[in-house]
């Protein structure tokens, strides 16, 4: 960024302006929530690492109403950040077939959902095996 | 007119490969430490602790994890510097720079001694 370059003035709330203004701010703010979700998550993990007291709290913490809430809010932002990178995809990368592009619908799908389904299928087939 | 150098580049390569990453990820662990390990605590605690932690210390497991982790800190690093800027944080780049890949050098730091560090067997 170059210095004394003239920069339009904006106030803070410049992004309500618009409808999407205001959706490329939700987006952006689903980091906030995904940062916080990443830190809980390395408190399960080292959790796993100390031995089951540590394992019983963080599930006792999970079970607490307030956590409930938060994790509920972190998986709206976690879902509308996948929904939103999905659909992104195949404006950056195309895919074609032969010289026919294929319809952005589809690329998502393909680049993206059902990826998106697979390892979710498997990490939950992996996590509620049991024996 | 001259322009001036510029990191984007790698760090907007991190921040793809986190942004994919956490896309493809992050829903499943969510459900995972919302739904499924709360519920399952309830049959078993230990049986459900010990399958957990087995999965977990696996080792295409643990890299599978630390690379979902490490890159999504960065990802979340990079969207935040961002937001801030277009907040009116334009006038500070430095410590805005500073602070959100510090925190995400951070918390990939902690995840890898995290992940890195497990017991051989569950305590």
């Amino acid at each position: 960024m170059m210095k004394h370059r003239y920069q339009t003035p904006m106030g803070p709330l410049w992004f309500l302006k618009r409808e999407g203004y205001r959706r490329f701010m939700v987006r952006e703010m689903t980091a906030f929530a995904m940062a916080a979700f990443l830190v809980y998550l390395l408190y399960w993990l080292r959790a796993i690492g100390d031995g089951y007291t540590a394992f019983v709290q963080m599930v006792e913490l999970t079970r607490n109403p307030v956590t409930v809430t938060l994790l509920a809010l972190a998986f709206g932002a976690v879902l509308y950040h996948s929904i939103t990178w999905f659909n992104l995809t195949p404006k950056i990368m195309p895919m074609y077939v032969a010289e026919e592009k294929i319809p952005d619908v589809w690329a998502a799908i393909i680049m993206g959902y059902l990826p998106c389904a697979a390892v979710t299928t498997v990490i939950l087939w992996s996590v509620m095996r049991t024996g | 007119m001259a322009f001036k150098k510029s990191n984007e580049a790698f760090w907007w390569s991190l921040f793809s490969a986190g942004g994919v990453a956490s896309a493809m990820f992050l829903p499943a662990l969510l459900v995972v430490v919302c739904v499924v390990l709360p519920n399952q605590y309830l049959d078993d605690p230990r049986a459900s602790y010990e399958h957990l932690f087995s999965l977990v210390t696996w080792w295409p497991v643990r890299l599978l994890l630390l690379g979902v982790i490490g890159f999504s800190f960065f990802h979340v690093g990079h969207r935040i510097r961002h937001v801030m800027n277009d907040l009116g944080w334009r006038q500070h780049t430095a410590p805005l720079s500073l602070l959100c890949y510090g925190g995400a050098l951070l918390g990939a730091a902690t995840a890898a001694w995290i992940i890195l560090t497990f017991p051989a067997v569950p305590q």
